[in-house]
């Protein structure tokens, strides 16, 4: 058993590691070429920046514009994810409590929304949204994102579910209404489903690109994907900048995912495959 | 909490009576009043936004509008879907997806099927990789794209001398903008950024199977190959048809990666229906063709996810 062990270790360890090295590296060579002065990237490619050069930073952040993409990220990701958490949990809520005519059929309808590609929507999506006159405006991209409600619902509705049902009515016949419930029982239950779907929403809107490259006109909208294209564009010739761009845009994204990939990889199981 | 005497009374009848009771006790009659103001708001944005958008595309594909005047929308019933036939890039662009696909969803299920099974070994540092396999699917597909075609650059980027290097100077050269090159470059890169996703599903399929059945296949003398071919693999058939077509869905939502690093080019070579719709639809201002495009490619979305939903769910969490 030991040597078959250590003939595993022999086999495996080198695939893994190669595969480690050609996911690692790309990234890691995109955050040091970001601390390279254009001479130094042109000079050589491979090199590790000899000293820390933040003037990329600094540029794409006072004169790029960066400073505004990132504020309109965190803008629109945390108030779409904040109204996705409440109205797909109330939701959930009500198909996990109520015995309505016509719930099942509501529920089946809610689960169209898993199937929709999102660029199926762009072209009369914009046009609604110009009916609407929220072109150019965050509006049109949280609205957006509050639509896609269907796989939060149907996460915490499977939840609320299987929450016994002596500890509802006991609540309940406390003389708890159900709002009061809701709030003070429910969802304090449900924290790990939560947490669960607020990364995976979170992760998906941030970089969501689509939206905002059709809805967003206005350079002062573009939130971060759609303005390191910008900058791409802009700083056609400047590596590092480019670099330092990408490297914000990546940044929150991978700090959640390091914190929190537990919940991640939850959402994976639980079906959430938005790209 | 006060444990109440209807709880206690109930609590020893029997389940279906005791739902029964219950809903009719509190949940009947009042119901939809009080469902209501709970789904309001899901419901009214989920249909707003998600449902009046998807039914517009049905319609607009219907019509023939260059998109500026309301007034100038014209019904043309099935005639958009006529004009596929003769349009040459919208077939290429169909023929691009299903070879995208295939490609990609071949590749990322052995990669993630291959690396689950390594993976499960008892071996130090599996937890390590998995989290290193796992990273890239949380990078926005624009940061892959720029990030890639930088590192793909014939003059300056990585990939060239590194060839050199390793002695594979020969398949130096342009990547992006050798017709030839740039599709199967756009699936690996895809694949990059996408096979640790289903490897966590197969892992979680993998972790449900009882140990003890390994055991006994090793106590009849099977070795660890056998085991995997004929207890695991057989196992894990279910969870295989679930990441085929997950991965095959996900494959037709291709747009960013294109966008940003060919632009479906060089000549149409890496064109696929959405980039094609967007043009219709952005640049040459054919609303209703544009939205006929898509719709093409939400019947085949909705064909492969109504298989999936109804016949392979994935195991939802505990």
């Amino acid at each position: 058993m030991r040597r078959t062990k250590i003939l595993q270790m022999a086999l495996l360890y080198p695939v893994f590691l190669v595969l480690s090295i050609s996911i690692l590296y790309p990234l890691a060579w995109m955050v040091y070429s970001s601390l390279k002065s254009d001479t130094d990237i042109f000079a050589d490619v491979f090199a590790l920046p000899k000293t820390l050069y933040l003037d990329n930073y600094l540029t794409i952040f006072t004169t790029g514009g960066m400073d505004i993409f990132f504020r309109n990220s965190l803008v629109v990701s945390i108030a779409s994810v904040a109204g996705l958490l409440l109205f797909s949990s109330m939701a959930a809520y009500a198909f996990a409590t109520f015995e309505f005519r016509g719930k099942t059929v509501l529920y089946l309808f809610i689960l169209i929304g898993l199937m929709v590609p999102a660029q199926a929507l762009i072209i009369s999506g914009f046009k609604w949204m110009s009916i609407l006159k929220l072109i150019s405006k965050h509006w049109a991209l949280i609205f957006t994102y509050f639509g896609w409600s269907s796989f939060g619902i149907m996460v915490l509705r499977n939840f609320f579910q299987s929450v016994p049902r002596e500890v509802k009515d006991a609540a309940l016949i406390d003389g708890a209404g159900h709002w009061q419930m809701f709030t003070q029982i429910m969802l304090p239950l449900a924290r790990p489903s939560i947490a669960t779907i607020a990364i995976f929403y979170f992760m998906w809107i941030w970089n969501d690109f689509i939206y905002p490259l059709v809805y967003m006109q206005d350079q002062t909208k573009y939130t971060v994907p759609l303005g390191i294209l910008f900058l791409n564009g802009k700083y056609i010739i400047n590596w590092g900048m480019q670099m330092a761009g990408l490297s914000v845009a990546t940044i929150p994204p991978l700090i959640i995912y390091l914190i929190f990939q537990k919940q991640f990889i939850r959402g994976i199981l639980a079906g959430a495959l938005k790209g | 909490m006060r444990v109440s005497p209807a709880v206690q009374e109930t609590a020893t009848s029997s389940p279906v009576a005791h739902s029964a009771a219950q809903s009719s006790l509190l949940y009947r009659g009042r119901a939809w009043i009080l469902a209501i103001p709970f789904l309001a708001p899901a419901i009214i944005f989920y249909t707003l936004f998600l449902i009046v958008p998807l039914v517009g595309t049905l319609l607009l594909s219907l019509t023939e509008w260059s998109g500026f005047n309301f007034a100038d929308i014209r019904f043309v019933g099935l005639e958009n879907f006529r004009l596929m036939g003769r349009d040459e890039i919208f077939w290429l662009s169909l023929r691009h997806n299903l070879i995208f696909l295939g490609g990609a969803v071949a590749l990322k299920t052995t990669v993630a099927l291959a690396l689950a099974l390594a993976l499960e070994q008892r071996i130090p540092f599996t937890n390590l990789f998995r989290g290193v396999f796992l990273m890239p699917t949380v990078i926005s597909l624009v940061v892959v794209g720029v990030v890639f075609r930088l590192a793909l650059s014939p003059s300056l980027g990585l990939i060239n001398p590194f060839l050199q290097a390793v002695g594979l100077g020969r398949f130096a050269g342009d990547f992006l903008g050798n017709p030839n090159r740039a599709l199967p470059i756009l699936i690996l890169i895809d694949t990059w950024h996408g096979f640790g996703l289903y490897m966590f599903l197969f892992i979680a399929r993998l972790a449900a199977i009882n140990y003890e059945l390994h055991e006994a296949a090793f106590v009849d003398g099977a070795n660890l190959i056998q085991d995997i071919r004929h207890i695991t693999l057989p196992l894990m058939k279910g969870t295989l048809m679930m990441v085929l077509l997950l991965a095959a869905i996900d494959s037709l939502k291709l747009f960013a990666t294109v966008y940003v690093m060919t632009k479906g080019g060089p000549g149409h070579s890496t064109e696929v229906l959405s980039t094609w719709a967007y043009f219709q639809a952005f640049t040459a201002n054919k609303v209703g063709y544009g939205s006929a495009i898509l719709v093409v490619l939400l019947l085949i979305t909705f064909v492969l996810a109504y298989l999936q939903v109804t016949r392979f769910q994935p195991r939802e969490e505990d």
